[in-house]
Parts: C-alpha cells; sequence; structure tokens
C-alpha cells in the first residue's frame, strides 16, 4: 500500500549483547529486576526511542498518541518460567510475576506505565509479520490526525523455544524442499526494534516511508520472528541517503532517507 | 467514511455450542460454568468449559465443511494432525475455526443464522477486500504443555531425534498460526490477516481494528473474532494472583471475590453495507491507563478515558446509552474501578448494567467477541431482551453494587436499547470500550 505520510523521527535496536545503559532508561531497580530480558530490551528501546524524538519526559510524552509493539513469541523466557514452577511446585504458592510478564502486551503496557501515556495502545501477534501489521496500524492512526506513534518489534528465542522451533523448520521446509538442514541452528538470543512516527516531515525526520507491501500468508510459512521487516528498516537507516528498497521474505518496503 | 455493519455471528462457549444455544442461555440467564480441572492440573475450580469435547468440535466443524463444499479441507486437517489416537491441534485453534465457520456459513445464507448454506466458491468473501483479524492470549498453549510436562527433562534429545511428533505439539504454538490454519480450511486469502494480543481486550481491539479499517475504506468486509482454551498456565496464573473465585464469579456483586476462567471463541463479519446488518458498530475506543501493570485504577479514569472515547466517536452523550455490558469480571478490583467510571460519566441514572461473565466465566481474549455477539443478538432482537430482563429481574439482589444506582430497577423500558456500550479491560492497561447501536 503506499502511504503518503508517514515519517520516521527517531529509529533504536538493540539485540543480545549490546552494550545499553539500562539503568538510566529504567531507574527502578525492583522493576529492573522482574523484567526478563527480552521486557527491558523492549521497553528500553522504546523507551530511548522516545528519549532520542525529544520525548523524554512524563510531560512531553502525553503527546504521543499511540504505542503500537509487535511480537511473534511475547515473553517466552517468563512463559516457560511460570510453566515451569507450575510442574516443579504442583500448583502451589506459585509466584504470579512471570505470569504477569508473560502477557504479549506487557512490553507496550510498561512503556505506557513508566511516561503515563494515556493512549491507544496495541499488540500485534502474527507470527512474522506482526511489525507490518503494526505499521498498517500506525498509517491508520495517522490518517486518523493521530501524531507521535511509537512503533516496534520484538522477540526473543531461549534454547527451549529454539529447539523446538528448528524441529518443526525442518519438517516444514523439507516438505518445502527447502535447504534448512539438520544441525542448523537458530540464534538464542533477544532482538527489540523501535520507531517513532509522524504525519509530517520535520527537521529530526530521518526517513520517510514511501509504501510497503507484505505477503500475509507467509506469516505461517516463517519463524515467529517479529523483527524481521523492523531490523531492515533500522538498519538502512544508519546508511546513507536516497531512496532504498528493503526486501524481507514475506515483504517489501519502500523508504527515502532525509 | 463508511459505516460499519455486524452481518453474521458466531459463537461457542460454555453457555452453548452454537449461536442458537447461547440464545437461549443469555435469555434464560443460564450460566455454563461447573466444577471442573483442566487436564493434569490437580486444581477442582469453576470453570466455563465448551461441553463439545475436540472430536466433537471436528464433527461440527465437519458439518461447515459439507454445507461449505470445504470436504477437501477437513481430510487435509485429518492427515496432518491425526497421529495414532490423537488429534494434535490446539483447543484454541480448534475452537477459533468452528466459530469462524458458523460465522461464515450464516453470513453467506444472508440472514445472520445458520440454517442453509450457500456456494462459498464466487461469494463476497472468497473475493478480494476482506481482512481477517483473530485475538487470542494462549494460542496453543494447551497442547504445548502437555507436550512439556512429558519431555522438558529431554526436550533437546526430544527435538534433535527427527521424530516427527514434537513438530505436531509444538507447531501450532505461535498466536499467529490461528490465521493460517483458517485460511487454509476455508481457502480464503484476506487482503490483511493479523492477529491481536492485548490479554482480556483482545477481541475488542480487534473488532475495533475491523471497524476502523472498514470505516477509513481499506477493506470493504472484515471477519474480525477471538477464541482462547482453558489452559493450566492460566488457570494457575490467575489463582496465584489470588483473583480466581473458587466459588462460582459474582459480577458487579458486593460479595464478589475473583473471576472464572472460561474457554470459547466468536467470529463475526463486518462489512460495509446495512443490508440485513444485525446493528452496527458506531463508536470504540482504546486507551491506556497507565496505572499498573496488572491491578485498575480505583478511580476508573481508564474505563472512563475508554468509554467517552467510543461516545465521541459515535457521537453519542451518556443519556443515549440504553444498555451496558460492562467487562464485569468479578474481581474486587475490576468491578470497583469500572463502577467508579460509571458513576463519573452517568451519575446516579447509570443505564442498565448487565455483566455476562457469570454465563461463561472470563473466556480472555474471546469474551468480547462473545458478548458483542450477544449485544447485537439484543440489539437486532435475535435474543429476546424482554426474557433476558425477566431472567434477571429474578436475580437482581446478586448485581447490588449497582442498587438505587441505576435505571436498573425500571429495566422493562428497555425492550429496545438503541445503543449498547461494551467494555473489555485487560492486563498492562489496557482499556477498550465499543458502541453498538440498532439498525
Amino acid at each position: 500500500m503506499k502511504l503518503d505520510s508517514l515519517y520516521i523521527e527517531s529509529c533504536v535496536a538493540l539485540s543480545s549483547g549490546d552494550a545499553v545503559d539500562y539503568k538510566a532508561l529504567i531507574p527502578d531497580a525492583n522493576l529492573r529486576r522482574r523484567m526478563s530480558k527480552v521486557v527491558k530490551a523492549g521497553v528500553a528501546a522504546g523507551l530511548k526511542c522516545l528519549d532520542d524524538a525529544g520525548l523524554d519526559s512524563k510531560e512531553s510524552c502525553s503527546k504521543v498518541s499511540a504505542i503500537i509493539t509487535a511480537t511473534g513469541l511475547g515473553c517466552l523466557e517468563d512463559s516457560f518460567k511460570f510453566g515451569n514452577s507450575v510442574m516443579d511446585n504442583k500448583e502451589d504458592l506459585l509466584n504470579p510475576s512471570p505470569f504477569i510478564s508473560s502477557t504479549f502486551n506487557t512490553v507496550g503496557g510498561q512503556i505506557a506505565l513508566l511516561r503515563s501515556v494515556n493512549a491507544y495502545n496495541n499488540t500485534y501477534v502474527n507470527g512474522a509479520l506482526g511489525f507490518e501489521a503494526a505499521l498498517e496500524d500506525a498509517f491508520m492512526c495517522m490518517q486518523e490526525g493521530y501524531d507521535y506513534v511509537l512503533v516496534g518489534a520484538f522477540d526473543e528465542r531461549t534454547a527451549e523455544s529454539a529447539a523446538m522451533e528448528l524441529s518443526c523448520l525442518e519438517k516444514m521446509y523439507e516438505r518445502m524442499e527447502g535447504n534448512l538442514h539438520s544441525g542448523d541452528v537458530l540464534p538464542v538470543g533477544q532482538e527489540a526494534v523501535f520507531f517513532l512516527m509522524r504525519p509530517c516531515r520535520t527537521e529530526r525526520s530521518l526517513a520517510q516511508v514511501n509504501s510497503f507491501e507484505t505477503d500475509w500468508s507467509m506469516a505461517g510459512q516463517l519463524p515467529s520472528w517479529s523483527v524481521y521487516l523492523a531490523a531492515a528498516l533500522a538498519d538502512a537507516i544508519a546508511g546513507s541517503k536516497g531512496e532504498i528498497i528493503l526486501e524481507t521474505p514475506a515483504s517489501s518496503m519502500s523508504i527515502t532517507l532525509i | 467514511m463508511k459505516r460499519v455493519y455486524i452481518k453474521s455471528l458466531g459463537v461457542l462457549s460454555a453457555a452453548g455450542n452454537d449461536l442458537r444455544e447461547n440464545i437461549a442461555s443469555l435469555e434464560e440467564d443460564k450460566s455454563g460454568i461447573g466444577m471442573s480441572s483442566v487436564d493434569g492440573s490437580v486444581l477442582r475450580l469453576p470453570m466455563g468449559r465448551v461441553k463439545f469435547f475436540d472430536s466433537e468440535l471436528l464433527d461440527r466443524l465437519a458439518l461447515y465443511a459439507g454445507i461449505l463444499h470445504l470436504e477437501d479441507s477437513l481430510d487435509e486437517l485429518e492427515r496432518e494432525y491425526r497421529h495414532g489416537g490423537e488429534f494434535l491441534l490446539p483447543r484454541t485453534d480448534l475452537l477459533a475455526m468452528t466459530a469462524f465457520a458458523e460465522a461464515l456459513t450464516g453470513y453467506l445464507s444472508g440472514d445472520g443464522t445458520c440454517d442453509d448454506g450457500t456456494s462459498f466458491a464466487g461469494s463476497a468473501l472468497s473475493a478480494h477486500g476482506i481482512g481477517l483479524i483473530s485475538a487470542t492470549s494462549t494460542g496453543g498453549m494447551d497442547l504445548t504443555e502437555r507436550f512439556w510436562e512429558a519431555h522438558r527433562s529431554d526436550y533437546q534429545d526430544f527435538c534433535m531425534s527427527g521424530d516427527c511428533s514434537v513438530t505436531d505439539w509444538y507447531r501450532n504454538h505461535p498466536c499467529g498460526r490461528i490465521n493460517d490454519l483458517i485460511c487454509r480450511f476455508f481457502k480464503i486469502e484476506p487482503e490483511i490477516s493479523t492477529v491481536i494480543s492485548t490479554a482480556c481486550s483482545s477481541a475488542a481491539n480487534a473488532i475495533m481494528l475491523g471497524a476502523r479499517m472498514i470505516r477509513s475504506g481499506r477493506l470493504e468486509r472484515v471477519i474480525v473474532g477471538g477464541s482462547d482454551a482453558l489452559s493450566r498456565f492460566t488457570i494457575n496464573g490467575f489463582n496465584s494472583l489470588r483473583i480466581y473465585d473458587n466459588e462460582y464469579c459474582k459480577p458487579f456483586s458486593s460479595k464478589r471475590a475473583g473471576l472464572n476462567l472460561g474457554e470459547g471463541a466468536g467470529y463475526l463479519v463486518l462489512d460495509s453495507s446495512a443490508e440485513s446488518a444485525l446493528c452496527e458498530v458506531s463508536g470504540w475506543a482504546n486507551v491506556n491507563e497507565a496505572f499498573h501493570q496488572t491491578g485498575s485504577s480505583p478511580d476508573g479514569s481508564g474505563p472512563r478515558a475508554a468509554m467517552l472515547g467510543a461516545m465521541r466517536v459515535a457521537g453519542l452523550n451518556p443519556q443515549d446509552i440504553g444498555y451496558i455490558n460492562p467487562h464485569g469480571t468479578a474481581t474486587p478490583g475490576n468491578d470497583l474501578s469500572e463502577m467508579a467510571a460509571l458513576e463519573s460519566i452517568f451519575g446516579d441514572e447509570i443505564p442498565y448494567v448487565d455483566p455476562l461473565k457469570h454465563l461463561y466465566g472470563h473466556t480472555l481474549a474471546a469474551s468480547e467477541a462473545i458478548e458483542a455477539a450477544m449485544c447485537a443478538c439484543l440489539l437486532s432482537g435475535k435474543a429476546d431482551m424482554s426474557y433476558r430482563l425477566a431472567a434477571r429481574a429474578a436475580k437482581d439482589h446478586e448485581v447490588d453494587m449497582l442498587e438505587g444506582k441505576s435505571r436498573y430497577s425500571a429495566p422493562h423500558a428497555l425492550v429496545n436499547p438503541g445503543h449498547v456500550l461494551s467494555n473489555a479491560f485487560g492486563f498492562a492497561g489496557n482499556q477498550t470500550s465499543l458502541i453498538f447501536s440498532a439498525v
């Protein structure tokens, strides 16, 4: 679809291993301790993205009119932690914290909570294409007159989920006569990418998103990793000026770097 | 700007295996909640279990597949997921597909009911311009947790063994798979296909997104809904939060002590054409309360903002609202917050408030799909409002939070509520309100 008014004002991508000053972004030590790695990465990327766009306080964040997140598998570490505790403790005296954080909208909710963003908040979970759905929503928000829309994707793989996912993918690629081989590994870790989007060009604008196309039927044929297009977009923004076409397994996007 | 209408419904809940049964339970205020346990769990609690076993859900799906001439899809599903004696498809997905099939069949038969289906091929739904928006909070968790219990100590060896069963157990765990299964089974190629997960407000956000896509002209019609099966994960989650009532839940009662979980699915066909519509989706708003990760604000600021926002989109004032289907989970916090918001908006003239979760339990991501369907039935007369009101009147004392504060004492005035406000609130501060209007 063609987008006539979608500008990226700031962009933050965090992967496992990146040195991040979480303390500066999430000062509450107890909260930081309770957050799993992916929640911390997602929340930090979102907050830093707001900061970089000049929205570095609760007051300035009152301008934010939507927080839209995407994730394929959500907060897996917490899901496994809670699921294991149910079995280990025979369903008695369970700590609810990992259950609370296992919900898919945890990251979007925490960003809203930390910056008092009383605004539209939604989370897309359609496998590899959640970020594409979040973009559709963001564009519709712009058409409805919204401004300062935070859009991001985050996902994590744990040792457990990677092993299960890999065996599923092998089977699937076998059927499609693809070329995933036994012994390939899926990287374990987290990735979070956030963008602050506006309907108008400003002196801060990094890029304009001109159009994007998605083959939604691919959602079921790719690993549930929502960050493909978001990461490609973040990479491109770090590069030189001009018009660029991004291609991912299911989507293509045209952007103009400013 | 285009308007948005509900054309057809499909519903499964503890209170009924299809729309017709759910309407009967709604009219009689008959609860489907009973004492039960989920597979592998030692917790015996009141919960809203869909009465059909998986095999019966498959039988029902086969019935719809026959009407829709999709027998080959059914064969393929059997081939892919039947292994030995077991059918390895998450119950969340089976519930979703069955409710979707009912909504689709009803749409094709033209009057919103599923009496007789017409040819699927060549119909508006198989053409371009449709969207599919699902909602789930558990995805394939019900199946995954059975696999995980058996294999968590040897999962790595098991996964590397080349045994195909791990694939079948885990393949449909991700929430996004629900749409892939639906698209393949019903042979639809939506222009947009996505899944939303915002905990208990998920289906409300699916309905809202679908409505926005029609209003903006992005889509002509969109099928929206939600599904969640009971799982050990969610039962233990809410139990560990100490908001699970071990007796039957009592929404909007001063004696309420928590929720009961339920399972179910609901799908609604939204369309830009008013022809033979059940009702209009006229207002919506999603506002994050930003108060607490799980708790609701005691002053109800979030619910208030969502309800007022939905009225603004619909162009309505509080006095236009005739009937309220609250979120009403029966947790002390939710009902307190929601009641505070209602009082702040409506004063002591709160419209008739009719919580429904004592019928189904809290079906999480499916809840607003099921309750929106019931609102559409009451507005369109498919469910008889006077029966419902008489059944509720006999139990007035159970919703004593509203005593003296609402027009509740004169429900007979409500045969035609005109505009219905329906709420769905969730973890992480998500508050969504919808307004349905008579056509």
